[in-house]
């Protein structure tokens, strides 16, 4: 054997090794994609499939959005979207009349949903939102085991009897984000969670154990309906998002915390 | 007597395997090209193993721009993946990218040294290699996509089967021992 052929065979084992490492766990990858869901069926059958480009983003200034804490405007309720997601007990961020909806499937012990709320959803929220374009719905993803479940259940709880003090509701939802530990950790017992809940202002911890005891398997059934629909979008893993037009029947995702500017240039080319 | 000729035996092959195990970590350590080769290697799979955490939030990050978002999505990954499996599970995602750079390089050597004869070391190199990976960077990705449910009820969240990849690439590393020496037949 020549050393040429030597030397190809040596470069061909690397490349093939170092791509055989990245291919095996790429399994079920996808771009981003935008695509029109089929509302007969609820689900997000692709019938038209473009790469959205950054080529908005990049057009538009750049500008400075904080990033520091805010409290949205939330509302609650009851119809089920265009897009097959059933809003009913679901809190959702912003105007009920926003143009585009941003669906968010979240679970509470995770640290890469963690990201999306300090760095990107205040900044959605001064912008997008506060500016009538968005509407966030946030819809639940549990995937970390048992206590994301117990999370899921408690978060609905808690939105039952703070509708009406969506302030409250609120700062439930950040305070666990800022108490997650590490997934399924003693932080995200049920106890340590009721007790995190009673530090709230304005949220009774034991009617809300009271609510989880008496509706967790129907909660239960309502929360995996989300994630199915979730799945069902294509989306596996969390924070994932889907923001859709209704006007024009019109979605694109978005799967993990991905930056401001990411969610910026998807929400402008809807809205083109 | 015959139990003792089997022990005597086994200890003989756990002493030659360890032996051959060192051989194989410490060539790729002989000399700077080699050290710098190595490293370069163990580099690009720890990035790689990262990235592929959360493929599809890797995908549509570099579709948007690899020099845009590159760092930024291996930065946002590499916290993730600590703040869920914390240093152990980091630890071994290191560690397994540092012997698929050894494994590499020796493999390598393999080659350019005795030629094509070395392809039966290679065949005990390789399926080493992709198994050890999958095992190895599989928890990641069930860990970050759809499937967590499936790593909470796994040892360790998933770590006893990082380790189980990086024993399985120990074993084939030592098993083709010293590049320039062992020959498998």
């Amino acid at each position: 054997m020549s050393r040429q052929t030597r030397r190809a065979l040596l470069r061909g084992t690397a490349v093939t090794a170092i791509a055989g490492l990245a291919g095996c766990s790429a399994t079920g990858s996808t771009g981003s994609t935008e695509t029109v869901a089929n509302t007969d069926t609820g689900s997000s059958e692709s019938t038209a499939t473009e790469r959205p480009t950054e080529s908005t983003a990049t057009a538009e200034p750049t500008t400075t959005v904080s990033s520091k804490p805010v409290t949205p405007a939330m509302h609650a309720a009851s119809e089920t979207t265009g897009f097959g997601v059933d809003l009913a007990g679901v809190p959702v961020v912003g105007d009920a009349d926003a143009t585009l909806d941003l669906y968010y499937w979240s679970d509470y012990q995770c640290p890469f949903c963690q990201k999306f709320e300090h760095r990107t959803l205040p900044k959605l929220v001064r912008t997008h939102v506060s500016e009538g374009r968005l509407r966030i719905p946030l819809l639940q993803f549990p995937n970390i085991g048992k206590n994301s479940t117990t999370l899921s259940v408690m978060s609905r709880c808690v939105w039952r009897q703070t509708r009406e003090n969506t302030e409250a509701f609120w700062n439930w939802h950040t305070t666990m984000f800022e108490e997650q530990g590490f997934p399924n950790g003693d932080w995200s017992k049920r106890s340590n969670l009721l007790e995190l809940t009673r530090g709230v202002e304005g949220v009774d911890a034991d009617a809300v154990d009271a609510c989880m005891e008496e509706n967790r398997d129907a909660i239960v059934s309502k929360v995996e309906a989300e994630r199915k629909r979730g799945q069902n979008a294509g989306l596996d893993g969390t924070p994932s998002f889907v923001v859709y037009d209704p006007e024009a029947d019109r979605s694109a995702d978005l799967q993990g915390a991905q930056p401001y500017s990411r969610f910026d240039s998807t929400v402008r080319s809807l809205l083109e | 007597m015959s139990g003792q000729t089997t022990a005597t035996r086994w200890r003989g092959r756990i002493r030659q395997f360890g032996s051959q195990l060192g051989r194989a970590l410490v060539y790729p350590f002989s000399s700077g090209p080699r050290i710098v080769t190595t490293l370069v290697v163990a580099a690009v799979t720890f990035v790689l193993l990262i990235l592929s955490t959360f493929p599809t939030y890797t995908m549509q990050m570099l579709g948007a721009g690899v020099q845009r978002y590159l760092v930024q999505a291996f930065v946002d990954l590499l916290y993730t993946t600590y703040r869920s499996v914390g240093v152990v599970g980091v630890s071994l995602i290191v560690a397994y990218a540092v012997l698929t750079g050894v494994a590499l390089v020796n493999v390598a050597a393999q080659v350019r040294l005795t030629g094509v004869a070395s392809l039966s070391d290679l065949s005990g190199v390789l399926p080493g290699l992709f198994a050890s990976g999958c095992a190895s960077c599989g928890a990641g990705v069930l860990g970050f996509l759809g499937f967590t449910g499936a790593l909470a009820v796994m040892p360790f969240h998933g770590d006893l089967l990082r380790a189980g990849g990086l024993l399985l690439l120990l074993f084939f590393l030592g098993r083709a021992g010293d590049p320039r020496r062992c020959r498998l037949t």
